[in-house]
């Protein structure tokens, strides 16, 4: 059954005859009219139903069945002819006011129907009545601003971040209400939640302020609004039902409408009950309010419709409808009206006035207005070195005032920088060659210069005499290229009839930058008499100051040297020995290397040669800060009077000198002059840094490349053999087991393990039936050899021993006693058969000898 | 589906427990016949056969508040039971041992409540308890 | 729910709005179909100037089936018992769809002007009226002083 359907008896006309014509079961005017014998009047399905319980009339209890219950065509013609008002002459009302308060919405509602004075007013036959309906212009409509409430909301509210949710929500909650187009929902944005509930309470009304008086009044006496205020849920009937009431006029008054005193003769009449009632009535309405809050609860505003409006009505209410669009005036994006003014003083384009220029900026860009272009704000200087701050107008003339200022300022700015990087630089290149420096020392205290021997074999004295000058090939100690050259008569007029010997370092491709510092000796074998070998020792550093070789420009006459025993068989025999002592980056007194002697290199030897006193004083901070000192002393110079007053310009380029007052007049008188000057200056200072640093960095990587491959050729090259003995009764068997053959440096060595009756013993060999043996070289070793127990390691044996081994010495390592034999076997040196030696060679040197 | 209001619900359980319907093994009826707010209740069930509670009787107290029947009544043996749902010390049924007050639905009655409990005794656990000796009560 | 019947709701409203004299009936608001109904005592009757409160629920068949109706309020009255419980044909198998609620609380009201003790429901109290009329009307005149002259607490 449809609830919110006006029923007949409603409708009908004649109301002073409809009890003639109402069914006995149900109440209402009969449908498919059926009478008993008596005349009393069912419906066909009411009749039907109480049939099947009791075969008798309902009213007067003859007996009666399906078969003998009558029609009537009278009645079924007057039915048909019944006059009746349209629907839209009523709206909902509640006949029960003051319980409907307490209905639950969704539980059992009581509608009645009153005459709506505004309503329609044609009259027609049951049968034509619904022709009327459809054309009415009393019907209700959607009003079409509300009924896209929702889109609205969620489309144009959004700057409303309040209600975004909570629109949704209700939309959710309340969609039986919506459904029905009941309450009026105003979603007013500017009502507090506090008024929510009340506001359900009170659908009819749209007004704004209407709404809120009747809040108002409804706070004032909730006996009054209970009674007065159609409370939500009987809302619910009116547009469904087709009731007006949605105006907010006051014209509108209710019809049926139960006032205070039907109230108070009712409940006179529950006398029993009246108190119950009242408490009952306060318990319901906290119960009622507890559910709206609860159906709320998680909204801060609930919407609110507009709900049917008439149709004849339509077009004014939307002229005073919430819901209307308008165009908001900052950003013309259209709003609900009854948002639009929350939404215009959010509007991120209302015009707002800037606290600095007092002009009217869009609130969006107000920040940035203030950020970026304002021009009362304070602003500090753009020129990152000046601390003055100002209003934003006045930079561009502060810039051009301060021009001077601000260049001299940069200049000393530029200056501490340079000056505390410089230190940095250097101190850090300091401490790197501190530590460079040590490692070398380590490595020197640990390692013999190496000490090279050249045979040098002139076959044909006559050819290279014939030349006037011969040379050996080239050898190379230590990276470097060396050759030895011998004019026979010698080298420039001084020297004529004299042999001149040299030695020479081929400069053509060593590295750059360096320098070695060697002792050597040169020596002409006396082949008849050795002992009458001429023999001369030098100490020369390479590259030498006027070329690349020396030796001795008048060694030996020439003819002394044919005639003495130094030639035999056209053959002279020339040794040489070469120490290197020391390689020297020298980029700092070397100009022909780089080229760098410039200002910073000399400061950074001063620096080297300050922290070196400062090393020796422990002064170092104490100097550094006295440093710092006179660097500010210099800057405040400038700002500041002092007892000279005659400066130099602080461009030093410039080199005019002025009272110290009339500097920035100086400046400003040749601005571009100073720009440039002090352009070149940075450009050569710049430059200079990066030549100086470059070559630091460069001579610290030589010495570290240096470093790297000391370490890695003397301390680092430490080998580790392990010898498996596999079969230890088969090697005492044959008396002796070998090892494979292992290299160091090239060297072939192998072990031998000899068991004997009483003793064992471990020999190294080198193994010169090998054919690979490097033919210039000699290594001496220091061998670590240990003999592992396996049952207890620190139980194991270890000898430590030094040898040299050579192609020409002596080739074998071991004292011929390590261990005896009963030992070795019988405290846990042998396991399984088996057992370990451990040996660890490191190289003290490898020797080159020469062809 | 129309709610009968809590006063018409005990009204028809009483007249359908005075009609003593169902196999004779529970019964109850109204504490005091004068009560008419209807809320207290006698009961009686007679343990099931096979079982430590064979052919013992019984009773039981059973209170209907207010909200009965959306909420359970509170039940509690007089007679002593050793029973996993009841309460030795006072011979309360703990609603949350008893998965029929525990999952209550409106439309359950009190006999369902009783013929619940004596389902219970014939339940594994309960037929291994030792009883108390017959006619004790809490 | 899904509905009231129309007839229920015209009765109501009737009920609320042109009430029987001295009978009220009240529906509760969680059940449209549960009144609330106060019978004040007939005049000259030894219910005279009690509010006697009672309780009324029409089922899901009404109105083919009678509307359940219980006393809240101790009465001393052979058709009568002990709960409420009221002793009346309508009620039971001479109930008619015509019949409405205020019918029903008018024959109620009409019984307690006109006990019958040939048709009882409290035995003793029947046999009470039956043997002393005059002691019996005494005693439900004291019981209406005593319960039904003070809203009953519930």
């Amino acid at each position: 059954m449809d609830i919110f359907q006006i029923p007949l008896d409603v409708l009908v006309v004649d109301q002073e005859n409809v009890k003639e014509i109402q069914c006995g079961i149900c109440l209402q005017i009969v449908v498919t009219p059926r009478q008993c014998k008596n005349g009393h009047l069912y419906c066909f399905g009411c009749i039907e139903q109480s049939l099947k319980k009791i075969g008798e009339c309902p009213q007067c209890r003859c007996s009666l069945s399906l078969d003998n219950l009558c029609r009537s065509l009278f009645l079924e013609k007057h039915l048909r002819n019944l006059n009746v008002f349209c629907k839209n002459h009523f709206k909902v009302e509640e006949s029960l006011p003051l319980l409907g308060t307490l209905f639950n919405l969704t539980k059992n509602i009581l509608p009645s129907w009153a005459v709506d004075l505004e309503g329609c007013t044609y009259i027609g036959s049951q049968e034509t009545i619904e022709n009327h309906q459809i054309s009415c212009q009393h019907r209700f409509e959607n009003c079409k601003f509300s009924v896209n409430n929702n889109n609205n909301n969620n489309n144009n509210n959004n700057n409303n971040n309040n209600n975004n949710n909570n629109n949704n929500n209700n939309n959710n909650n309340n969609n039986n209400n919506n459904n029905n187009n009941n309450n009026n929902n105003n979603n007013n944005n500017n009502n507090n939640n506090n008024n929510n509930n009340n506001n359900n309470n009170n659908n009819n009304n749209i007004d704004n302020d209407n709404l809120i008086k009747s809040i108002g009044s409804m706070m004032s006496s909730s006996l009054n609004n209970s009674v007065h205020g159609n409370c939500s849920g009987f809302g619910q009937f009116n547009n469904g039902s087709g009731d007006s009431s949605n105006s907010n006029s006051g014209s509108n008054s209710p019809q049926v409408r139960v006032n205070p005193k039907d109230l108070s003769s009712i409940k006179s009449n529950i006398v029993g009950n009246q108190n119950n009632d009242d408490e009952e009535l306060l318990l319901m309405e906290g119960n009622s309010g507890e559910d709206q809050n609860n159906s709320f609860s998680s909204n801060g505003t609930k919407p609110i419709e507009c709900g049917k409006i008439r149709f004849k009505d339509l077009d004014n209410h939307y002229l005073d409808c919430p819901f209307r669009p308008i165009s908001c005036g900052f950003c013309k994006i259209e709003f609900a009206f009854h948002s639009i003014k929350e939404h215009e003083n959010n509007c991120d384009f209302r015009l707002v006035e800037c606290s600095q220029c007092k002009s009217k900026i869009p609130k969006k860009v107000l920040r940035s207005h203030l950020g970026e272009k304002c021009p009362n704000q304070i602003i500090p200087c753009t020129f990152g070195y000046c601390d003055k701050s100002f209003e934003r107008k006045e930079l561009n003339n502060h810039l051009n005032e301060t021009m001077a200022q601000h260049m001299i300022m940069m200049k000393q700015q530029q200056q501490d920088e340079i000056s505390l990087l410089k230190k940095e630089f250097s101190n850090h290149l300091q401490l790197k060659d501190e530590k460079i420096k040590g490692l070398e020392k380590l490595i020197k205290d640990k390692l013999s210069d190496p000490k090279i021997k050249i045979d040098w074999k002139i076959k044909n004295y006559l050819d290279c005499k014939r030349n006037g000058y011969h040379q050996s090939e080239k050898f190379i100690i230590e990276g470097f290229p060396f050759f030895i050259g011998i004019f026979t008569d010698g080298d420039n007029n001084e020297s004529k009839g004299y042999i001149s010997i040299y030695l020479f370092l081929d400069t053509s491709d060593i590295p750059k930058g360096r320098c070695i510092n060697t002792e050597f000796s040169l020596k002409f074998n006396n082949q008849r008499d050795p002992s009458q070998s001429l023999n001369r020792e030098y100490k020369a550093t390479f590259p030498i100051r006027d070329g690349s070789g020396w030796g001795d420009r008048r060694s030996i006459k020439t003819h002394n040297l044919e005639s003495n025993g130094y030639i035999k068989d056209n053959t002279l025999l020339i040794t040489a020995e070469v120490t290197i002592k020391k390689i020297i980056c020298c980029a700092q007194n070397n100009k022909r290397y780089g080229g760098l002697d410039i200002k910073f290199s000399e400061n950074y030897n001063n620096n080297n040669s300050n922290n070196n006193n400062n090393n020796n004083n422990n002064n170092n901070n104490n100097n550094n800060n006295n440093n710092n000192n006179n660097n500010n002393n210099n800057n405040n110079n400038i700002n500041e009077e002092c007892q000279y007053p005659i400066i130099f310009c602080p461009f030093s380029y410039c080199g005019k000198t002025f009272e110290r007052k009339e500097v920035y007049n100086h400046l400003n008188g040749s601005l571009r002059f100073h720009m440039r000057m002090w352009e070149l200056e940075n450009r050569s200072e710049i430059y200079s840094l990066k030549v100086n640093i470059s070559s630091q960095v460069k001579i610290e990587d030589e010495k570290l490349k240096r470093l790297e491959e000391l370490v890695k050729k003397n301390i680092e090259s430490k080998l580790t053999f392990n010898w498996e003995v596999k079969n230890y009764l088969e090697s005492k068997r044959n008396g002796y087991n070998k090892s494979e053959n292992f290299y160091i440096e090239g060297f072939p060595f192998y072990f031998i393990f000899y068991t004997e009756q009483d003793k064992c013993n471990i020999k190294l060999k080198f193994n010169s039936k090998c054919e690979e043996i490097p033919k210039r070289k000699a290594i001496d070793l220091k061998i670590s050899l240990m003999l592992n127990n396996q049952r207890d390691s620190s139980q194991s044996l270890n000898q430590i021993h030094e040898k040299s081994f050579s192609i020409l010495s002596n080739s074998f390592w071991g004292d011929g006693y390590t261990i005896k034999t009963y030992d070795l076997e019988s405290k846990g040196y042998i396991k399984d058969n088996k057992l370990t030696i451990t040996a660890e060679f490191s190289i003290k040197k490898i020797i080159w000898f020469s062809e | 589906m129309t709610t009968i209001p809590r006063n018409f619900v005990l009204l028809e359980e009483l007249e359908s427990g005075e009609k003593s319907t169902g196999d004779g093994t529970i019964s109850f009826g109204l504490e005091n016949s004068e009560d008419i707010l209807l809320s207290s209740w006698i009961c009686t069930i007679i343990g099931p056969q096979h079982t430590p509670f064979d052919n013992r009787f019984y009773s039981l107290k059973l209170y209907c508040d207010k909200d009965y029947p959306t909420k359970p009544p509170t039940v509690r043996f007089t007679t002593k039971i050793n029973m996993g749902c009841v309460n030795q010390q006072n011979g309360v049924v703990e609603p949350k041992n008893l998965p029929i007050l525990t999952n209550w639905n409106s439309n359950y009655r009190i006999q369902n409540i009783l013929s619940e409990l004596r389902r219970e005794m014939s339940s594994s656990p309960n037929k291994k308890l030792v009883q108390p000796p017959e006619g004790a009560n809490f | 729910m899904a509905s009231l019947p129309k007839r229920i709701i015209k009765e109501t409203q009737r009920l609320i709005t042109e009430p029987a004299p001295g009978i009220s009936a009240t529906p509760a608001t969680d059940n449209f179909r549960y009144f609330k109904v106060a019978i004040s005592g007939p005049l000259d009757s030894p219910f005279e100037g009690g509010i006697f409160n009672l309780e009324l629920f029409l089922t899901d068949d009404y109105p083919m089936s009678a509307p359940k109706v219980r006393f809240l309020t101790k009465i001393y009255h052979p058709n009568i018992d002990k709960l409420g419980r009221i002793c009346l044909d309508i009620l039971k198998d001479k109930w008619s769809p015509a019949l409405q609620i205020r019918t029903v609380l008018l024959s109620i009201q009409a019984l307690l002007s006109a006990p019958n003790p040939d048709d009882p429901l409290a035995n003793d109290v029947a046999e009470h009226w039956k043997t002393n009329e005059k002691e019996a009307m005494a005693r439900a005149r004291e019981w209406t002083r005593l319960y039904a002259e003070q809203p009953i607490e519930n």
